[in-house]
């Protein structure tokens, strides 16, 4: 990636097949993480326009995680814009994430994918009414429950009625 | 990118800045000399490598101050070692009780039946 923004911003031809696929042929050992990880807090302004160089990003708008032992090293911190949020029509690269080759990822990004959670949006309900809507429909069922436990209600019965007045009927209940 | 700004001028190379990856992007993976066998044909996104390296080494930019060292003692020893400190005194005292005969066995919830 930052072959190619370097390329490109000085406007040079690339010379098709050795633009990209060059620097491929060099990396056939693969890629490490040795390589490829952020490195050290950047402190001095040249580490820093360094750093937002290597992540493609303008030095007025890189700004790295504070250094507070829960870091990430000189990783940029992105406006976190969720994948739901962006423009569905947009001809992106990757249609399915919505995003675009070579654009620098949000270090939380796989939570704000398209099938996770999206709180970058103004909701549709705002969390107050959520809450009192949710809570206020589980208090009317408790309370309905309770009320209604100790107050069981049946059909008005009378006793059972047998022929003949006076003589012992049995019933074949099991005695208790 | 998101984030606003009002000046003209970097929107503008942004956007050029953006449209020229994309072009070069199309120019590549239409290729069809391009042997990408060692990356399963797909192209290889140095973003993307740059986040997973990230996400894999973040351990090397830890470092133990009060307030790390405060959250991973309140997220994980005490969640483990209170559940395990509560299960098991909670089962000696029932086990005491039933041992010393203070339950009797028809108000035990799991008879041995």
């Amino acid at each position: 990636m930052s072959a190619i923004t370097r390329s490109l911003l000085k406007l040079r031809p690339l010379g098709g097949f050795q633009g990209l696929a060059g620097t491929q042929s060099a990396r056939s050992a693969g890629n490490w993480n040795k390589d490829w990880k952020p490195g050290k807090y950047p402190v001095t302004p040249e580490e820093r326009a360094a750093a937002a160089r290597k992540y493609g990003l303008r030095p007025d708008e890189y700004e790295p995680y504070p250094d507070d032992g829960l870091g990430f090293g000189d990783y940029p911190k992105l406006p976190v814009v969720s994948a739901e949020a962006r423009d569905p029509y947009r001809d992106w690269d990757h249609p399915e994430h919505r995003r675009d080759f070579g654009e620098p990822i949000h270090a939380s990004a796989d939570m704000y994918g398209l099938d996770r959670i999206d709180d970058t949006q103004k909701p549709r309900f705002s969390l107050n009414d959520q809450a009192l809507s949710f809570f206020g429909v589980m208090a009317a069922f408790f309370a309905a429950y309770f009320y209604l436990n100790d107050n069981k209600m049946h059909w008005p019965v009378l006793p059972k009625q047998y022929p003949e007045e006076g003589k012992t009927h049995y019933t074949f209940e099991p005695a208790e | 990118m998101a984030g606003g700004t009002a000046n003209v001028d970097v929107v503008k190379e942004r956007a050029a800045v953006r449209a020229a990856i994309k072009k070069e992007f199309q120019k590549q993976v239409t290729n069809p000399h391009r042997h990408g066998s060692a990356e399963g044909g797909v192209l290889f996104d140095p973003a993307v490598q740059r986040f997973m390296s990230m996400r894999a080494t973040r351990y090397d930019h830890f470092k133990p101050t009060p307030r790390s060292s405060l959250i991973g003692i309140a997220m994980l020893a005490v969640p483990i070692l209170g559940y395990g400190w509560w299960m098991k005194t909670s089962r000696e005292n029932f086990e005491a009780k039933c041992r010393t005969g203070q339950v009797a066995y028809a108000d035990r919830e799991f008879k041995f039946a």
